[in-house]
């Protein structure tokens, strides 16, 4: 999806992100409506958070060409809090 | 100790805006990180509790706060955009259209606090309302802070203070909105979404 990206200019990459994540937004609304809870809705709603935060960080945040420790640190940071809130659910329902 | 921050690839290109703002975003994180677990945490020993509270609250207006912060990040990164092509008025009302969605995210969670408040519900009534004005009105209070530096960015970038040359402080204001809006991605799943 990366060398997709790449192609397209500036502007045309920033607004299909926009559109990305605005669409799974929303999708992550509906799941909240359609499932009355559990593991899948769980599952889901973190694979959407680090999806997000990782659009975030690379195209928003401009951080794809910095030096790699400094996306790797903040790509780190969404997959640990999403850890943590699998590991506290699953401990919870345990 | 800082060492793994310093990279080897001489074709990395340096971490936009002030250096300075990317020590203070790691900070933020860093305090966020821990109301974050704690709200995880607190949810796994009082879950009754928490989907009793989750019941109550206002998810439409998380949607539409969701929606409107990355709406304005979008619009922050147009702003760059214009201002690395020598635009300064196209930067300043790209700016203002930012200050604009993140007026719709303030409006609207003055409604949620006007309604949850008016229901009877402070952050006296449960752990899970202490968590979520606290963790919602910290956030609130980083979306206001952000907007005053939009303001200031947007003013200058007006006054043609920014150029293709020196667009740096324009790079700082939109690090910090875009940390701004990463939190409420993390946030949104967190309060709204999961339970």
């Amino acid at each position: 999806m990366n060398n997709y990206l790449e192609q397209l200019n500036a502007v045309q990459r920033a607004t299909l992100i926009w559109l990305a994540l605005m669409t799974v937004t929303i999708l992550a609304a509906l799941m909240s409506i359609f499932f009355k809870s559990g593991v899948v809705l769980l599952l889901a709603s973190v694979v959407i958070l680090i999806f997000k935060g990782q659009m975030i960080i690379d195209h928003f945040m401009e951080l794809r060409h910095v030096a790699m420790h400094w996306r790797r640190l903040m790509s780190a940071y969404c997959i640990v809090i999403g850890g943590f809130v699998i590991v506290a659910y699953l401990m919870g329902i345990s | 100790m800082l060492s793994f921050l310093i990279d080897k690839n001489p074709d990395a290109k340096p971490l936009p805006g002030d250096a300075a703002i990317w020590v203070f975003i790691l900070a933020e994180l860093g305090v966020f990180s821990l109301f974050f677990i704690a709200f995880a945490f607190a949810k796994m020993l009082n879950p009754e509790i928490f989907a009793e509270g989750y019941q109550s609250l206002n998810r439409v207006a998380g949607l539409i706060n969701t929606l409107a912060l990355i709406t304005s990040s979008y619009f922050v990164v147009r702003a760059v955009l214009a201002i690395k092509n020598n635009q300064s008025q196209l930067c300043a009302r790209w700016l203002n259209w930012a200050l604009l969605a993140g007026m719709v995210y303030v409006f609207v969670k003055m409604w949620e606090y006007s309604e949850t408040i008016g229901a009877g519900y402070t952050a006296h009534t449960n752990v899970f309302y202490m968590f979520y004005f606290l963790l919602t009105f910290f956030h609130f209070a980083h979306v206001i802070f952000g907007m005053v530096i939009l303001v200031a960015v947007s003013r200058k970038a007006k006054r043609g203070e920014y150029s293709i040359d020196n667009y740096s402080g324009v790079e700082t204001g939109a690090s910090y909105w875009h940390m701004v809006d990463l939190l409420w991605i993390i946030l949104f799943p967190l309060v709204y979404v999961i339970h």
